[in-house]
């Protein structure tokens, strides 16, 4: 992604890193010229793929579109085959050692996380595949943003920081990129302490002023980011409030919703309903880092049980 | 009354007796012309004076100088030191035996009567006689100074006995002088005027008493009242009384069956004593002249009696010895009962003392009728549920008890209403309603209700000789060479202990241990009698009491001692007179004397203490005692060395010897040498020497070598360090000093063999020179060799050479120190360099006082209509007692562990790290996932040893403070976290929020709610589940951390109460006692008022209904000062009306409703105070000794007992 002359692509690149892919979806190409369009047909292919959709026919269209660029249609083919079919069709991101370019590294790392369950190993392909690069990829800031979730799925705020520090070296315009709004948001609000959450929960809030009538899961990606910073800041009453609204979305992918209502009953002695949420958890993602942390953690209280009964 | 020999010794025919007015001393003379001197404490002959020829009939000591005068049948009497034990000079002048001598209590003077007819006074200082009173016309048989005024009183075989007024000798040798006086002066003297007709110008007859119908052997005034008691060949003792201007016969004493040779008063008590040679010594009443006692001896006529001057004691001897006895004991009768001390005092009254405020009350009652007038008060058992004593008074034939109320308002010395009586030489209380009694004469126990009816009776085997308190239920029996532990409700021996003729009993504070006294040798055993420690010694043992950490203090004749478990033991304090322990507390002794007073001794516990940690291995504590208490002596020091802590000991010496003793012993080469260097002498440098090459510190072996000057060993300590500099040297050191052998030695070290055949040659040893030049193949030698032997080489036959030897080629580098023993610095030691311990002070941690849950003020928003409520059901409310918290004991030694396990928490990064880098309390731990430091922590803190409980606690504390950050889609979610402070912005204070201090008062009401609602199994879990929240806690301050204190407390209180309930309602209806028991129980949890009412209202009615309605009523009080309107009231009122009409009670329960009392949260039974209980340190609940590492009832986590440091969650 090239940021410094993204002023046409602007909201499409905003919706699309803030998760509102319905409206990424709904625009159509020769609204833009035609230097972005390749770009739109991308982010458009990946969220159709992030709804959930079969993107063949964006991918056929485009691949006659724009004849010369058929890595990059192999490349969403593969991602888009990967959803519809999983894992047994293709070897494509098996067979993508070391990244040629940006969105190859991108969706190569999803690929390992996802279905190799291996975020150490997707975290050294896109470290690899920056340093690499001899000089800094000051245009692709995608690959920094994922690597900050990477480190940060794992807890590790230190690596996480470090990247995000890194961002010095870059032009201040690269600051303004959406890509950089949305990765300090999450440093913010990993950092903690009231300021930094509270920026965190504007950049969202004022996300959420925009229309959303006909995208529920992006309203629903932006609420229960808010509901983690809100509850964060102990405003559980408001919390309560952002529940109320969440549940009245129709959205499947609720598991981090779910396990974020854990906590907040924890916090407000409301632990009674926790067996339910639990149990509605292991049907929406059975391999969720809180069910798997939980059964951790339970055996390790078993072993304390049994070393101390005697 | 009985008659307690001290001493006895084998003395034949010992004729006079006199006792030391300070010292143990007694000295009895002897008709062999022997003088003895015993100490009486002892029992050993201290030394014999002889310079007597014949019978010394009489002895005396002065009252206040090392002196001691005698009379004999030589008709001398000799003055003797008691420094030198020589006779310093003989006073001639009696013409016939002495009977008796005596010092002036004040003037110089000495006072002896003679078979002679005469009185006479000397002054012992000029060495002269300076009256003779004459007038008696019969051997006067003894003569005695008033104690105060200026008179004498004598007897005389004529049948008289005679009181002399000597105010004018006073008045003329008021100012004695010490020079011999001039025969001038004695000359003018004789010239005074004021003669009487025989001479006598300084003493004059004042009274003659005449009564005796037969010779007077003694006469003797009273202390203090104008009183004489004489005794005589009529067989009769004789009281007479005098006043200013004449004297008159008062009575006789009847009852001897011989001669009366001997009467004094006693000096305290309204008594006689008299001896004869009817072989008795009789005591009379003074007042009624009646005999009180008569002690008689088979074989010996008794020839004099004495008394001591200050101490209760007496002293008679007779034809075979001397026999040192006192009348009574001594021992004030006391009990402890909670901070309060009930004893006995010498008027028979008894007091009470406040160990807290420190005061002695008023007498509360007159005992002076209980029992025969002189009989003692041996033992007192105070009960505390009808506030009531037992006492036991007699000798062993004729033993008693009283069980006497005491009044309930103190205004003085009252005489008793109620006393009931039996008799017995034992009693004690047992229980609130039973006491026992032993009667040694038909070896029966038997158990007695107050009222004093025999409940049940046993009858013991025929050795025991006496039985001693031995805990609630049961009594120790004591045999001749053991100790039994008898439960008496099961006739059960639980135990049994060997040690000879046990007195008393001290029971720890704990009752863990007691100790067994016996007269010589104390025996420390366990509760259950198993031995711990024994140890003796050679004075007598008088009492003995625990301090609260297990250290028995006790009392000898001289000294307050005390012992360790281990047997460690030692002085505390040297004492002037005898002191009865009651108890200890810190440094404070609180002690009852023979005048029957509290006196309380202020001691430095320091050295116990010390020894205690020492024993402990509590060496923080160790070090902190010497760096701050002033704990110095040969005695610790060489307690430290047998006890092998040299290290230790040395910071307490600063004398070089022992330091370098010390330091050797420790290892401690550097402090040994600095010392070395002080006194610098051979051996000292052998020694070190001797360690420092065993500890491989070669350089402080060159060096004392060096000093030694022991040049081969210092060569081969070169060889072995393979420094062949200096083993040059050794040779150029040994050249000088013209010793060849050395030098020889030196060179076949360094392999310097040209040096070598150079001695050799100027030794003139050319041949062994040129082989050894030869063999080594230094051909130039060999020909000088030849050159100055003048030889050929032709002319030597040499064995065939092999090739020239190579000297190994030592190391490259001389070697340094080797260490070869282990010489790590010891804790104390580095303690000491890093002086790591800054936090610990000397101020000894007060108690804290047991905490006012009132005080606390718990915020609980409680509506509950107590009115509403059904019977069995009700609302709880805060009770007005307090609650008694244990005192928080804080192990900083503990702390330090538990921060160190910690630090092995497993290595993580980000905000995880944070809170484990930052936690303290254990619920930081469970939120930062370090599951198992926690479990570690509470284990330690709180003995918690079943988690399986805690385990949704662990989850919830885990889980609130983890959140998951939606991210990029088809990633997962990132981890967030929420902190206790957003505002905080110090990495170093990031710690995780942890939830569940905010809810405690809504889940307090919900277990409210569900008591209302008579669901008390849900009650108790979520009491339960907010004990498991606030062990799992971190709170900001000092003010939650004390209301969640409060409400554990809380809690355990509604556990333990809803548990007693729901037990008392499974129990059978064929067991009432247990029902009734059970609801009483009930009413003693500290609950809240409203529901305190519930309580008593249950216990009331189920009184009521099994007819026990003085319980009843006891309980429609206690309802009724809680609410005196409204329908529960009204029906207390009936019922209470109802009882009362039918006093008693059908069913007798184990509840005293005066008594303090825990309850064991086990066997839901009373612990009374002072009962040896066991506490848990989540909740403080109490229990018996026997559930001693079992898991508490209330909590279901913590172990019973277990160590514990106690709840820390303040973060």
């Amino acid at each position: 992604m090239d940021f410094r002359d993204s002023g046409e692509l602007y909201t499409v690149v905003t919706q699309f890193y803030t998760g509102q892919h319905s409206k990424v979806v709904e625009y159509s190409l020769n609204q833009f010229s035609d230097e972005s369009q390749l770009k739109l047909l991308e982010f458009q292919v990946r969220s159709t793929v992030s709804l959930g959709k079969d993107a063949s026919k964006l991918i056929d269209d485009g691949k006659a579109q724009f004849p010369d660029n058929e890595p990059l249609f192999s490349l969403l083919s593969a991602w888009n085959d990967l959803h519809s079919f999983g894992v047994d069709d293709s070897t494509y991101f098996e067979d993508v050692k070391e990244p040629e370019f940006e969105l190859q590294a991108i969706l190569t790392s999803f690929y390992i996380v996802k279905f190799l369950k291996n975020i150490d190993g997707a975290i050294s392909l896109l470290t690899k595949y920056i340093d690499d690069s001899n000089m800094l990829k000051i245009n692709e800031l995608e690959p920094y943003l994922v690597l900050i979730q990477l480190h940060l799925i794992q807890g590790n705020f230190g690596a996480a920081n470090k990247i995000f520090n890194n961002f010095e070296n870059f032009p201040d315009s690269a600051k303004d990129s959406i890509v950089y709004q949305v990765l300090e948001s999450w440093v913010s609000s990993i950092k903690g302490e009231t300021e930094n959450i509270n920026n965190a929960y504007y950049f969202y809030d004022e996300i959420l002023s925009n229309d959303f009538e006909n995208d529920e899961s992006g309203k629903f990606k932006i609420l229960n980011t808010l509901l983690v910073l809100t509850i964060k800041l102990k405003h559980y009453p408001e919390a309560y409030e952002l529940v109320k609204q969440i549940n009245t979305l129709d959205v499947k992918q609720v598991d981090d919703y779910l396990a974020n209502q854990i906590t907040l009953n924890y916090l407000t002695g409301k632990a009674e309903n926790n067996d339910e949420l639990i149990s509605k958890l292991k049907i929406s993602n059975p391999d969720h880092a809180y069910l798997t942390d939980r059964a951790v953690k339970n055996e390790k209280f078993t072993d304390i049980v049994n070393k101390y009964k005697n | 009354m009985k008659m307690l020999t001290k001493f006895e010794s084998k003395s034949s025919r010992a004729k006079g007796v006199a006792l030391h007015p300070k010292r143990p001393w007694v000295l009895v003379s002897l008709h062999s012309s022997t003088i003895q001197l015993w100490d009486y404490r002892m029992g050993t002959l201290i030394d014999r004076f002889e310079d007597h020829s014949g019978p010394v009939r009489c002895v005396s000591f002065h009252p206040t100088q090392p002196l001691f005068v005698s009379g004999g049948d030589d008709y001398s009497i000799k003055v003797w030191s008691l420094n030198s034990r020589k006779c310093i000079f003989t006073l001639n002048g009696h013409l016939d035996y002495l009977r008796s001598v005596s010092f002036h209590h004040d003037l110089p003077w000495i006072l002896s009567c003679s078979d002679d007819q005469t009185i006479r006074i000397w002054n012992w200082q000029n060495r002269q006689e300076i009256a003779c009173l004459t007038g008696h016309n019969h051997y006067v048989m003894s003569a005695q100074f008033h104690p105060k005024e200026d008179l004498i009183v004598s007897a005389s075989l004529d049948q008289t006995v005679r009181v002399w007024d000597i105010s004018g000798l006073r008045k003329k040798h008021s100012a004695p002088t010490s020079s011999i006086r001039s025969f001038e002066d004695q000359l003018q003297r004789q010239q005074l005027p004021q003669q009487d007709i025989f001479g006598n110008v300084n003493a004059v007859v004042k009274f003659v008493l005449e009564g005796h119908d037969k010779g007077v052997n003694y006469a003797a005034f009273h202390p203090t009242l104008p009183l004489i008691v004489s005794g005589g060949d009529d067989r009769l003792v004789k009281l007479w009384r005098m006043s200013e201007t004449k004297a008159w016969e008062v009575d006789s004493c009847r009852g001897h069956t011989g001669t009366v040779l001997a009467t004094i008063f006693h000096p305290h008590q309204d008594l006689i004593l008299s001896v004869g040679d009817d072989k008795t010594i009789r005591v009379w009443d003074l007042n009624k002249r009646t005999p009180v006692k008569q002690f008689r001896r088979e074989h010996d006529r008794f020839w004099d009696i004495a008394c001591h001057p200050t101490v209760n004691l007496f002293a008679g001897c007779h034809d075979s010895g001397v026999m040192i006895f006192k009348l009574e004991r001594e021992r004030p009768a006391y009990s402890i009962f909670q901070n309060k001390l009930y004893f006995v005092n010498n008027e028979k009254q008894i007091q009470c003392y406040d160990y807290q405020k420190k005061e002695t009350s008023l007498p509360m009652l007159s005992l002076k009728k209980i029992g025969k007038t002189w009989s003692f008060m041996r033992t007192l058992s105070y009960n505390q549920a009808d506030n009531s004593i037992l006492v036991t008074h007699g000798s062993s034939d004729d033993g008693k008890y009283s069980l006497i109320t005491l009044p309930k308002h103190v205004t003085g010395a009252i005489e008793p209403t109620d006393a009931r009586q039996g008799e017995c030489n034992f009693a004690c209380f047992i229980s609130r309603n039973r006491f026992v009694t032993f009667t040694k004469s038909n070896k029966s126990l038997e158990v007695k209700d107050l009222n004093n009816n025999t409940t049940k009776s046993i009858q013991l085997d025929s050795s025991v000789q006496d039985v001693l308190y031995g805990g609630p239920g049961r009594v120790l029996l004591v045999k001749s060479h053991s100790v039994i532990n008898y439960d008496v409700q099961q006739r059960k021996e639980l135990g049994e202990i060997s040690a000879n003729n046990v007195k008393y009993v001290s029971w720890s504070n704990s009752g863990q241990y007691l100790a067994l006294l016996s007269k010589h040798t104390i025996t420390i055993a366990t509760k259950d009698l198993e031995l711990v420690n024994s140890l003796h010694e050679t004075i007598r043992i008088k009492s003995a009491a625990w301090d609260d950490s297990d250290v028995l203090l006790y009392t000898t004749l001289n000294h307050i001692k005390y012992t360790l478990l281990n047997g460690d033991n030692g002085i505390i304090k040297t004492l002037a007179n005898i002191l009865y322990l009651t108890k200890v507390s810190q440094s404070k002794v609180y002690c009852l004397n023979r005048a029957g007073e509290v006196e309380v001794v202020t001691i430095d516990p320091t050295e116990f203490r010390f020894k205690r940690a020492l024993v402990n291995k509590n060496l923080k504590e160790v070090v902190r005692m010497i760096n701050n208490s002033n704990l110095v002596g040969q005695n610790i020091i060489s307690y430290l060395q047998k006890k092998g802590y040299p290290e230790v000991a040395l910071a307490f010496v600063s004398d070089p010897e022992s330091r370098f003793v010390l330091a050797l012993e420790s290892g401690n080469l550097a402090v040994a040498l600095e010392e070395a260097k002080k006194l610098n002498n051979n051996s000292i440098w052998e020694k070190l020497a001797e360690e420092a090459l065993n500890e491989g510190n070669i350089e402080i072996v060159e060096f004392c070598y060096q000093n030694l000057h022991l040049f081969d060993k210092l060569s081969f300590l070169y060889v072995y360090k393979g420094d062949t500099e200096r083993l040059n040297k050794m040779a150029t050191i040994a050249e000088h000093r013209s010793d060849y052998s050395s030098l020889i030695q030196n060179t076949f070290y360094n392999g310097d063999i040209k040096k070598r055949c150079q001695v050799y040659i100027q030794s003139g040893m050319l041949p062994l020179a040129y082989t050894v030049a030869k063999s080594n193949g230094l051909e130039d030698l060999c020909a000088e060799i030849l050159n100055e032997a003048g030889i050929k080489e032709e002319d030597i036959e040499l064995p065939e050479l092999s090739e020239p030897l190579q000297v190994p080629e030592p190391v490259a580098e001389p070697i340094q120190n080797w260490p070869l023993k282990p010489s790590e610095l010891s804790f104390f030691e580095s303690a000491q360099l890093n002086g790591g311990l800054d936090d610990l002070t000397l101020e000894e941690s007060d108690s804290i006082a047991p905490k006012d849950l009132e005080a606390s003020q718990l915020e609980l928003e409680e509506e509950f209509d107590d009115e509403n409520i059904e019977e069995d059901e009700g609302g709880w409310g805060l009770d007005d007692d307090d609650l008694d918290i244990d005192e928080d004991q804080v192990f900083d030694a503990q702390t330090d562990k538990e921060a160190a396990d910690a630090s092995n928490a497993p290595a993580v990064d980000g905000e995880i790290a944070f809170w484990l880098r930052n936690a303290k309390t254990a619920a930081q731990y469970v939120a930062a996932g370090a599951f198992e430091q926690a479990a570690s922590m509470l284990h330690k803190q709180l003995g918690v040893s079943d988690f399986e409980p805690l385990r949704e606690r662990f989850l919830e504390v885990y889980e609130s403070s983890k959140l998951y950050l939606p991210g990029v889609d088809g990633l997962p979610a990132m981890k967030d976290y929420i902190r206790v402070d957003n505002d905080e912005d110090n990495p170093n204070k990031f710690l995780p929020f942890i939830p569940g201090f905010e809810g405690l008062e809504d889940k307090l009401a919900v277990g409210f709610k569900y008591f209302k609602d008579n669901n008390l199994e849900k009650a108790i879990k979520v009491f339960r589940e907010i004990i498991y929240t606030i062990t799992v806690l971190t709170v900001e301050d000092e003010d939650q951390e004390s209301k969640c204190e409060d409400i554990l407390l809380l809690c355990r209180e509604y556990i333990l109460g809803l548990t007693i309930e729901l037990t008392r309602r499974q129990v059978e209806t064929s067991d009432p006692k247990r029902n009734l028991e059970l609801a009483a129980y009930f009413t003693r949890t500290k609950l809240q008022k409203p529901h305190k009412i519930n309580a008593l209202q249950v216990a009331m009615s189920q009184c009521f209904k099994n007819k026990n309605y003085s319980s009843a009523s006891y309980f429609a009080d206690e309802l009724l000062s809680l609410v005196s309107s409204g329908p529960r009231a009204e029906q207390a009122k009936k019922l209470k009306a109802k009882a009362e009409t039918i006093p008693g009670d059908a069913i007798e329960i184990d509840f005293d409703s005066y008594a303090e009392f825990e309850i064991c949260a086990s066997s839901l039974t009373p612990i009374y105070k002072g009962s040896p209980s066991i506490t848990e340190t989540l909740v403080g609940a109490k229990y018996k000794p026997d559930e001693l590492g079992n898991i508490c009832k209330i909590t279901k986590i913590t172990k019973i007992g277990a160590a514990a440091s106690g709840l820390r969650i303040k973060g």
